[in-house]
């Protein structure tokens, strides 16, 4: 009896224990890869949309513009943070004009690739400006000045900008002549031929320059000239102590060099997004 | 003053001038139900250094008694303790003592596994122990503090757990990487587990020299299993939801031959904690032969495997927002499905052999043999270039905006409030960066990916017991033990969440030092590897920890006093053998490391003066050496070899002073102790925000005093009621100022140098200093218990950043700068009052027994009670404060249940 019992209880105890209801899983299906998309559709242009900066820190509302409640742009990425030239922003151009877009949050290649359409929903955003540059962004108090600023992290981002497809574009960089630099085209790639970078050489140390200062993180500006155009203002390769390239001695020959175009108190910059944007190849000419 | 010495003087004279005969004592224990014998019982002779375990025909036998009044206790899980009076005038065979089935003491056997797995919160420490299950035997505090205060995460007198020592049946068991006990290697095992001797405090046992914090001795020998069948089903709203378990043994059949087979499973979707859910099974098998009289030979093997999703700490601002003090930031949804980033899964089957033999009627020689191979295994994010994905990392909080626009900081907080994919994990998120992650040559380079952090463990032990009784008064227990330990610590890759491979380099060193190819390889002569799932990669280590021990303790027994001395001698060897040459140590990463050897020793003594048959005074002195353990030892074991600077053993001075008052109504005891530590290290390792880098921080000539009193008692009231209370009164506190050293955990390179870290007086964090409890039991001759209880827990301090606690981090910082306070204050946890109950019925049908139990912890449904906490460590140098980084805290559960329905037969 006790015997039968015995066995009896090791069957029922076993059975139990292995077809126990909810066998505990600790295995997940992979996700499959998927394309962000959105159903909306600009309605306002970039060159439209900055026309609206009154010169000051202004809220983007539903009063902005008369026609329309809701302000919504699109445009195609087209800086690229990944070699750390870029910080914390994007810059979208569309057909008629380039914008900084703010976004509080790094390694944005990551979400945005070069040549990915993004729409952005624009109310409750800011235009503002650093040293004359028009940018789209949040706002934070600055020790009681508010400032433009990036938007706050994902909670914000997700509400403002949204990836539009998977197809990536291909943006031909706008080839500059001095008739072309002008505020319109600040943000644009653009590209600049038969340029070199004026000074190669450092003075203090009888060396070939950097990019930047990768040991001081600091940023650098190597003036850029043409030799057979005459550029009415300066033009500057202007490179972060942060980026990857920083620490490599810069292309001393002559040839085009393309990226970002960005504006700060009556100077023009370039900003390379990595190292391929640069291709010096012919001899130098004199300056 | 003076008459407690005159006392002394005389117990002294009448004790050592008047040379009594020695009487030996035996005796039968049974089931009084059965009327079978009962095995494994402990018999105990209050206040003598004397203790006997019933064989399988329930007999015991003490020898070296002196002529005299004495109680003995017997002690058996699951059964009332039944205590008797015997007048010793010659040798005497007791009469048969009968115990009865105890209600209680089964349902609190039942119960305590539980508090077990309160490890679960510690993310990174091995197999954090809870002294939940050390229970001294029939001594009121301990058994409070082992099952009431184990809920506080209450340490008996603020000794870590690794200052107690665990025995297998004789194997040691406390992991020689880190000290720690692992209880969980035998969870699941509760019916088998339940035979165990336990000593509190500086005394030796027979069965080991004893470690500062006490000693516990599983024995889980089949002969002294209980006979029978047992099978039971639990349902808890804890760690998990079900247990099922069974246990069958034998007892010593008629050829000699004993044998005990138990088995478990323990599981939850989803516990008490959102996204835990747990799997835990386990094995049992023993066998015993006894030859003849002299010799027997047992066989024991386990196994325990629990795999289980971990909770992660937070910061009370996350745990606001997500509504909830158990708000778990490990998990998050994936195609619909909760998963979390860390899991955890243990295992070490374990072999070991015994043999017993009883060479002489006074001496008797165990000898052991143990083997075990473990697995320890967690889960962990980690990412290369891309946002980090923990929900409550700091930046992603609403008060890191706090100049932002206040109704965005607003939007933030809502979002984290009802948006899990911001609230939580991001899976879908990880994978479409990892997607979105083409190289140069179209391959997925993975930006996230699930890691597991190994350890495999496999160690061989061989330990030898000898009891000898001299003389009758004169008893000398020894042993010697041997242990040969291999810990290979590894990384795996565990799932590149979509991608194709991970590159093995260090993110932070390739940041730093961009364009020099070597110094961010992780394995140097494999440079820019891609891993794939199941390689490894990261580290690759192995700890090497070779440990021999020697110890002898005489036992004298005198009239009115029993004296005891004892010494022990340790060797202890470990070194590391590095398996990949790392980037920035080429010449000091692989192959073996020197060996680091330490000697060490330990000596005890104690007296216990038998005021009289009801009244007992006990002091104890020890003073022991320790050596480090490996865990503590290497500044950067996963990269390098290199020891932590002054790398020395601790050394350790206790004293304690113990009165027991023994009467039928009473059993109650006063202690009051003092003990320092001297020549301590820590080790500890964080994001440094001065540096941006990974540093590690090493603290020596640690001193710290741990002194109080501690007091328990249990009361009958009458038949049927009795009242148990317990207190402990301690201070726990830091003594010196350390000198510290800070290195890059990447580079090695020293940061600082003999820091002075100034937390004198700061408190031994994590363990309330002040605790008590008060129960009351009502046990029904007709089979049903209830009872309950109030306990109280103050005086709990969270641990801290000793960075902060630096002249470098107040520098500038006026004297009444409130920030000086708020970077150097300890800060103090609240008190908290608990209510648990429970109650149990058992019903007999024929040979069938059957036992329902039913507890409630925490009533009250108390939801704020921390019972532990850290600072972090990162703090912001320009601004001088942590507010960004403030400290993150472990809560008790609230209101939970355990209900057990077992049948024995």
């Amino acid at each position: 009896m006790r015997k039968v019992s015995f066995i009896l209880t090791i069957l029922t105890a076993g059975a139990l224990m292995i077809s126990a209801p909810g066998c505990v899983d600790f295995t997940y299906d992979e996700v499959e890869p998927r394309v962000d998309t959105t159903t909306l559709v600009a309605n306002t242009t970039i060159a439209d949309l900055k026309a609206m900066y009154p010169g000051e820190l202004y809220k983007l509302n539903e009063n902005t513009f008369f026609q329309r409640d809701s302000i919504i742009i699109e445009g195609i990425v087209t800086s690229d943070d990944k070699e750390g030239n870029f910080y914390k922003s994007i810059f979208i151009q569309d057909a008629t004009g380039a914008i900084e877009l703010k976004l509080n949050k790094t390694s944005l290649y990551n979400d945005y690739k070069r040549g990915q359409k993004i729409v952005v929903y624009c109310n409750g955003l800011y235009l503002g400006d650093y040293g004359g540059q028009i940018q789209l962004g949040s706002i934070y108090n600055n020790n009681g000045n508010w400032e433009i600023s990036g938007l706050e992290g994902d909670p914000i981002i997700k509400k403002h900008v949204f990836k539009k497809g998977k197809q990536l574009a291909d943006v031909t960089p706008l080839t500059m002549t001095p008739a072309l630099l002008t505020q319109v085209n600040i943000g644009k790639l653009v590209k600049f031929d038969n340029v070199q970078i004026k000074d190669t050489l450092s003075p203090i140390t009888d060396t070939t320059y950097t990019y930047a200062d990768n040991v001081n993180k600091v940023t650098v500006n190597h003036t850029l000239v043409a030799c057979s155009q005459t550029y009415l203002s300066a033009i500057v390769l202007r490179t972060s102590g942060y980026a990857r390239f920083a620490g490599t001695t810069i292309a001393t020959k002559n040839g085009s060099v393309s990226g970002i175009l960005t504006y700060y108190k009556g100077t023009y910059q370039l900003l390379m997004r990595d190292l391929n944007d640069i291709n010096f190849t012919n001899d130098r000419c004199q300056q | 003053m003076r008459r407690l010495f005159l006392m002394l003087m005389v117990g002294l004279f009448y004790s050592t001038t008047t040379l009594l005969a020695q009487y030996s004592v035996s005796g039968y224990v049974k089931d009084s139900q059965t009327g079978s014998a009962l095995p494994g019982v402990t018999v105990q002779v209050v206040g003598v250094n004397q203790t006997a375990t019933t064989d399988a025909n329930g007999y015991y036998q003490f020898s070296g008694l002196q002529a005299g009044k004495y109680i003995i206790d017997y002690i058996l899980s699951g059964y009332q303790t039944v205590e008797t009076e015997a007048n010793v005038e010659g040798d005497l065979q007791l009469p048969d003592v009968s115990m009865n089935r105890g209600l209680t003491d089964d349902a609190y056997a039942a119960f305590s596994e539980v508090t077990v797995s309160l490890d679960d919160l510690e993310s990174e420490s091995r197999g954090q122990a809870v002294s939940g299950l050390l229970q001294s035997q029939n001594d009121a505090f301990s058994s409070a503090a082992s099952f009431t205060f184990s809920a506080a995460r209450f340490n008996i007198r603020g000794y870590k757990p690794e200052y107690s020592l665990l025995f297998m049946n004789g194997v040691p068991v406390n992991d020689p990487e880190s000290g720690f006990a692992g209880w969980s290697s035998w969870g699941g095992l509760n019916d088998v587990t339940r035979n165990r001797e336990s000593r509190n405090g500086l005394p030796p046992t027979d069965w080991s020299f004893g470690g500062l914090g006490g000693a516990t001795f599983l024995n889980v020998r089949a002969s002294q299993q209980r006979t029978g069948t047992r099978i039971s089903y639990a349902s808890s709203n804890r760690t998990y939801n079900n247990r099922l378990m069974f246990t069958h043994s034998t007892g010593l059949m008629s050829n000699g031959v004993a044998f005990t087979i138990s088995g478990s499973r323990r599981w939850a979707e989803e516990g008490y904690i959102e996204g835990t859910n747990y799997d835990a099974w386990a094995y049992f098998i023993g066998i015993e032969k006894k030859f003849n009289n002299k010799h027997s030979v047992a066989f024991t093997t386990f196994n325990a495997p629990i795999k289980r999703a971990m909770q992660g700490v937070s910061t009370d601002e996350a745990k606001t927002l997500a509504g909830t003090n158990f708000y778990n930031p490990n998990w998050g949804y994936q195609n619909g499905e909760k998963r979390n980033a860390r899991v955890r899964f243990q295992q070490e089957p374990t072999f070991i052999l015994n043999h017993y033999w009883d060479i002489n009627s006074s001496l008797k020689l165990t000898s052991t043999a143990g083997f075990s191979f473990g697995t320890y295994q967690t889960t962990g994010l980690n990412w290369y270039d891309a946002q980090d994905p923990r929900p409550d990392y700091y930046r992603k909080l609403p008060s890191y905006w706090i100049d932002s626009d206040p109704s965005v900081v607003s939007q933030i907080a809502d979002a984290f409030r009802n948006d899990p994919s911001i609230s939580q994990l991001d899976w879908d998120y990880m994978y479409k960066v990892n997607y979105n992650s083409k190289d140069a040559n179209d391959s997925l380079r993975s930006k996230y990916i699930v890691e597991n952090r190994i350890t495999d463990s496999r160690q061989f032990t061989f330990s030898s017991i000898v009891n000898w009784s001299i003389l009758p008064e004169l008893k000398v227990n020894g042993g010697i033990d041997a242990s040969i330990y291999k810990g290979k610590n590894y990384k795996q890759m565990d799932d590149l969440l979509g991608g194709q491979y991970w590159l093995d380099i260090d993110q932070f060193v390739e940041r730093d030092f961009f364009g020099n190819d070597s110094l961010p390889q992780n394995d140097l002569d494999n440079p820019n590897r891609k891993v794939k799932v199941g390689d490894t990669f990261g580290y690759s280590y192995d700890a090497n920890v070779n440990n021999g021990n020697i110890w002898a303790v005489a036992n004298y027994t005198l009239n009115r006093i029993d004296l005891y001395a004892g010494a022990s001698y340790s060797y202890s060897e470990f070194w590391r053998t590095g398996n990949m040459r790392n980037g920035r140590f080429p010449d000091n990463s692989k192959g073996d490391s020197p060996k680091q050897v330490f000697n060490n020793y330990g000596v005890k003594t104690g007296a216990t003066w038998k005021i009289t048959g009801r009244h007992y005074l006990e002091a104890n002195l020890a003073y022991l050496t320790r050596a480090p353990f490996f865990r503590n030892s290497y500044i950067s074991p996963r990269t390098s070899n290199f020891v932590i600077p002054g790398l020395t053993s601790e050394r350790i001075a206790a004293v304690d002073v113990n009165y027991n008052l023994r009467t039928p109504y009473i059993k109650a005891r006063v202690s009051a102790y003092y003990t320092k530590f001297m020549d301590q290290t820590e080790l500890k390792s964080f994001y440094d925000d001065t540096y941006r880098t990974f540093i590690n921080y090493t603290m020596r000539g640690i001193e710290k005093v741990h002194r109080g009193v501690e007091a328990g008692a249990e009361i009958k009231l009458s038949t049927t009621l009795t009242l148990n209370t317990a207190a402990s009164l301690g201070s726990y506190q830091f003594t010196s100022r350390p000198l510290a050293t800070v290195t890059q955990d990447n580079l090695g390179t020293i940061l600082q140098q003999d820091q002075v870290v100034y937390i004198k007086n700061f408190y031994v964090p994590n363990t309330p200093q002040t605790a008590a409890m008060l129960g009351l039991r009502y046990a029904s001759p007709k089979y049903w218990f209830l009872g309950a209880e109030v306990s109280y827990y103050d005086h709990s301090y969270i641990d801290f950043a000793p960075g902060k606690r630096t002249a470098e981090a107040l520098q500038g910082l006026e004297p009444n700068d409130p920030r000086r306070d708020a970077l150097t204050r300890q800060e103090k946890m609240p008190s908290a009052l608990l209510i648990d109950a429970n109650i149990g019925k058992s019903w007999r049908y024929k040979s069938y027994f059957i036992n329902l139990n039913f507890q409630i912890t925490n009533i009250l449904d108390k939801t704020d009670f921390k019972t532990g906490g850290f600072e972090q460590a990162r703090y912001s140098i320009t601004e001088q404060t942590s507010n960004k980084f403030p400290p993150k805290y472990f809560y008790g559960f609230g209101r939970t249940y355990f209900l057990i329905l077992g049948l024995r037969f």
